[in-house]
């Protein structure tokens, strides 16, 4: 075999092994979402999110969760205002409750595998905050499922199930 | 000799002492008068009443929220309606398919929302776009907040409704105007005029009584402050001393700015309005920054008579008041003439005056009681808090409406059972809404009066909710159980419905069906369609009561004891208690903790309070589900059909509910958005003699018609792992031909095919 493809293959298989995922939450504009949205009831909601996601930035969690909310009461259906809510929830440490809003995401997300997979890892993540280590190693196996190219579902189910 | 100058010493030693006693009398009561100005005037001077408002609308473009809703939203928030012409601040104009509205500057908890023109298009009943409008450029907008409207106020025991204003914020012509009007050596004299007193003092003793004032501003907020309005001259003796005393401790501009703040403007209803922020919201609709100077003219010329004056009482008196302020300002060469003409020929055009707003004082209560748990009743009377709550105006309405409308025929139907009826009482209605995904309450009602009886019984009626209990017994029967086990029974399990006596803790009891009619076998679905006793509690007797009073218990039921009766909702429960545990079959098993106030706000923007969405797992999602789609079968062919027939479309899900002897009528209902509780019956639990069905729901009915239209058209989403088998309604089998209903199931828990 010839060392340049060789090389290439190996290349190739590194790639395979590490997964890597494009999603970036704390960086998407809900602004271009919503833009692209033809449902004006979820580009509103999306806008809203987006104003949630700037009290984020800030630190501003009280604030963050009650654009969330509002945009959820706007679009019950929008599974990126209940992503941002359920952040909002975990950077206050409610991680009971930011474990089942990253599900009820998660469930809502029906075409978009990676946000679905990110919703899923985010609820793995707290419930280990919560010390509820096998219903966090699930999360995270069914991400990985969901997704293969999500790093933090695979970082954990690793973690986990080494301590297992 | 001696004796006479003996005599003159004791008189002069007599009137040294006089003397000596009138300076030590009169510096104490300087001092006395000291100490209550320096009370009054250091740190907080007014007692600000605190501020509850409603929920604001976030409109956007194709929102349904029709255009007679808007004009209506805008004339309770005191817009003025023109005809033709641009808008001003405060201003709305509607024709052809548009509305233009001249927004008035407000801050709500996002922000603080600048004054601007903005043009909201309409198609049909839904908004196309919206666009603000400035220095003739036209802008896009994706949202807009809508000023929030006053819910209700937490007064002090004097109702006094006051804006502050700092004395660099008020135009300066409007400073003018008071000087010159009231006092135009203000800066000058040292607290009393020595000119204004004589020209007062000459005019009283001609007319031999005492009929004119010549008082300066800081002798006019001395008596505001601390004195009756008697003009006796004990009363002025003493407003001098502490007008003298208030001049020297404090300076011109905050004396001047107190008085700016506390003089009395006008009255709205039962409170009065104190001050030229305050009047310049009241009269125009705008801060006093945005206010021309013919209205600050209008304003100041209040001052004197505020009831007589009025631009609400007589527009052309008004008018004439405020000319002779302007030709004033003129004549003293404050303002040019060109000013002068402009403003004196501008028409006097007050906003239209909000009146006839009924508070809905039961939520207000609520809300005092929740906010007393952090702040006492001095902060919540005294320091201008604005609250935030999320009652929507709209909402409310409809639900006070739908009351109103359903109210007679109920009382036509109770009377003609009245013999069954020993109350004296009108029967009380009870109704709470809320958002099932954050808790936040949409409309609140508390009882047919709050004039009549401030029993709150959406938190305070501790009734009991008979069938309405029956969805978690049924969702206890259809959860998955520990160690994977399946679940008792899924929607299509074939349950006994014949009279049976039962039997626990070694007492015997029979149970009945409404109007003693059985059913034989019927499925899971058809017992709760139909709202079936006898096959409720057997399905219960195969749940088993500790698993039962574990779900009650977690949805939120106190003191639920381990009786078969539970079953049949012989436990206690508030429409507010009801209404959160249903939250979890239309939130996919979270349950969501009412939310009525959203954010508090102090005067300085600080943030003290801010409540966002609770929620608490109770069940999967996909037992959720199953319980909602069961749900839906009570409103599409069970007790609750009659909704369908009043021609309520869309998703809905709800369960009808009366208790023993029809002393309680019930039912909570839910759209994928919004869930309402109603409680129809009498406070002392006499009889009503109404079904669920017959009672609550009517009224639910005429809410859901009326709400509507605000209503995103949504569906219930099935979960993915949810799977549907074409079933034999009455055998619950898997049937593939002939009559056959579509059933939702857990994975893995579909009956057996039909033989």
């Amino acid at each position: 075999m010839k060392p340049q493809i060789l090389v290439l293959l190996l290349l190739f298989m590194a790639a395979c092994q590490a997964p890597k995922t494009s999603l970036t939450p704390e960086r998407t504009s809900m602004e271009l979402l919503a833009q692209k949205e033809n449902r004006p009831r979820r580009a509103a909601s999306l806008r809203l999110v987006e104003g949630g996601r700037k009290d984020l930035t800030t630190s501003r969690f009280g604030q963050a969760a009650q654009k969330f909310s509002q945009a959820i009461e706007v679009d019950a259906g929008n599974p990126y205002a209940y992503f941002y809510l359920g952040v909002a929830r975990y950077r206050t440490g409610r991680f009971d409750e930011s474990a089942e809003i990253f599900l009820r995401s998660s469930n809502l997300f029906v075409d978009a595998n990676d946000w679905r997979a990110e919703a899923l890892t985010r609820r793995g993540e707290s419930f280990e905050k919560i010390g509820r280590i096998e219903d966090a190693r699930l999360a995270y196996e069914r991400a990985r499922k969901i997704d293969f190219g999500n790093e933090r579902a695979h970082k954990g189910w690793y973690r986990l199930s080494d301590q297992m | 000799m001696g004796k006479k100058k003996k005599k003159r010493k004791t008189k002069l030693r007599l009137l040294f002492l006089l003397g000596l006693g009138v300076l030590v009398v009169g510096l104490l009561y300087a001092v006395d008068a000291g100490r209550q100005v320096t009370g009054r005037m250091s740190g907080k001077i007014f007692s600000l009443p605190s501020r509850v408002y409603y929920s604001a609308p976030v409109l956007y473009p194709g929102m349904p929220f029709p255009p007679k809703v808007l004009k209506s939203y805008l004339d309770r928030l005191g817009y003025q309606s023109i005809e033709k012409g641009a808008v001003d601040t405060g201003q709305y104009r509607r024709w052809d398919d548009r509305i233009m509205i001249g927004l008035r500057a407000f801050h709500d908890p996002a922000g603080k929302n600048p004054a601007r023109a903005v043009l909201v298009r309409y198609q049909d009943e839904e908004i196309r776009d919206i666009h603000a409008h400035s220095q003739g450029k036209e802008n896009e907008l994706f949202t807009l907040h809508l000023e929030p409207e006053l819910l209700g106020e937490f007064f002090k025991s004097k109702r006094e409704e006051r804006t502050l204003v700092r004395l660099d914020d008020v135009p300066a012509t409007l400073k003018e105007a008071v000087l010159s009007m009231e006092d135009h050596r203000f800066y000058s004299h040292w607290g009393i005029s020595l000119h204004g007193t004589l020209r007062a003092l000459w005019a009283n003793l001609r007319g031999g009584g005492v009929s004119q004032g010549g008082s300066t501003l800081t002798q006019q907020l001395m008596k505001n402050f601390f004195l009756t309005h008697e003009r006796t001259f004990s009363r002025k003796i003493r407003e001098a001393i502490m007008t003298l005393v208030a001049e020297a401790l404090y300076s011109k501009d905050q004396i001047f700015e107190a008085y700016l703040n506390e003089i009395y403007l006008g009255q709205r209803g039962s409170a009065s309005v104190h001050g030229f922020g305050e009047a310049s919201k009241f009269y125009f609709s705008k801060t006093l920054q945005e206010t021309t100077l013919a209205e600050q003219a209008l304003l100041v010329g209040l001052i004197s008579s505020p009831g007589r004056y009025s631009p609400y009482r007589n527009i052309e008196r008004a008018a004439e008041r405020r000319n002779l302020v302007l030709r004033k300002l003129w004549a003293e060469k404050k303002i040019s003439e060109a000013a002068y003409e402009l403003a004196r020929t501008e028409v006097v055009s007050p906003r239209g005056r909000v009146v006839g707003n009924e508070t809905p004082a039961y939520f207000v209560d609520y809300v005092r009681r929740e906010l007393n748990e952090r702040f006492s009743d001095s902060e919540l009377t005294e320091d201008g808090l604005e609250i935030f709550t999320n009652l929507d105006s709209n909402f409310q309405r409809a639900a006070e409406s739908a009351i109103k409308k359903v109210i007679p025929s109920l009382e036509k139907r109770i009377s003609k059972k009245r013999e069954k009826i020993d109350s004296d009482e009108p029967f009380q209605v009870a109704l709470v809404s809320m958002v099932p995904q954050t808790g936040a309450i949409k409309a609140w009602v508390g009882g047919r009066s709050y004039e009549k009886s401030q029993f709150n019984r959406v938190v305070q009626a501790l009734r009991q909710p008979g069938s309405v209990v029956k969805p978690f017994v049924y969702a206890a029967a259809l959860s998955t159980r520990k160690k994977n086990l399946p679940p008792v029974a899924t929607a299509s399990t074939i349950l006994d419905d014949r009279a049976t006596t039962f039997s626990h803790a070694g007492r015997d009891w029979s149970p009945k069906n409404y109007n003693e009619v059985y059913a034989g076998e019927v499925t899971v679905r058809s017992a709760l369609e139909r709202s079936l006793n006898v096959a409720t509690i057997n399905l219960a007797s195969q749940v088993g009561l500790p698993r039962l009073t574990a779900l009650f218990s977690d949805s939120g039921f106190q003191g639920v004891q381990a009786l078969p009766s539970a079953v049949l909702g012989s436990i206690e429960v508030t429409p507010l208690m009801l209404a959160r545990a249903y939250t979890m079959f239309a939130n996919g098993g979270l349950r969501t903790e009412p939310l009525g106030i959203s954010v508090v706000i102090d005067p300085k923007g600080h943030r003290l309070e801010q409540r966002t969405p609770k929620v608490k797992r109770v069940l999967s999602e996909d037992v959720a589900f199953l319980m909602t789609y069961l749900m839906q079968g009570v409103v599409d062919r069970g007790t609750a059909v009659s909704a369908r027939k009043w021609g309520l479309i869309g998703d809905l899900a709800g369960k009808t509910g009366t208790t023993d002897d029809e002393r309680d009528s019930w039912f909570v209902g839910f759209s994928p958005t919004l869930l309402t509780a109603v409680w129809v019956g009498f406070d002392d639990g006499s009889t009503v003699g109404l079904t669920g069905a017959g009672g609550a729901l009517q009224i639910w009915i005429q809410y859901m018609k009326k709400v509507g239209q605000f209503l995103p058209k949504e569906t219930f989403h099935p979960p993915k792992s949810i799977q549907f088998y074409k079933i034999d309604r009455k055998r619950g089998c898997v049937r593939a031909k002939g009559e056959k209903w579509l059933e939702a199931f857990l994975p893995g828990t579909e009956p057996a095919k039909c033989r």
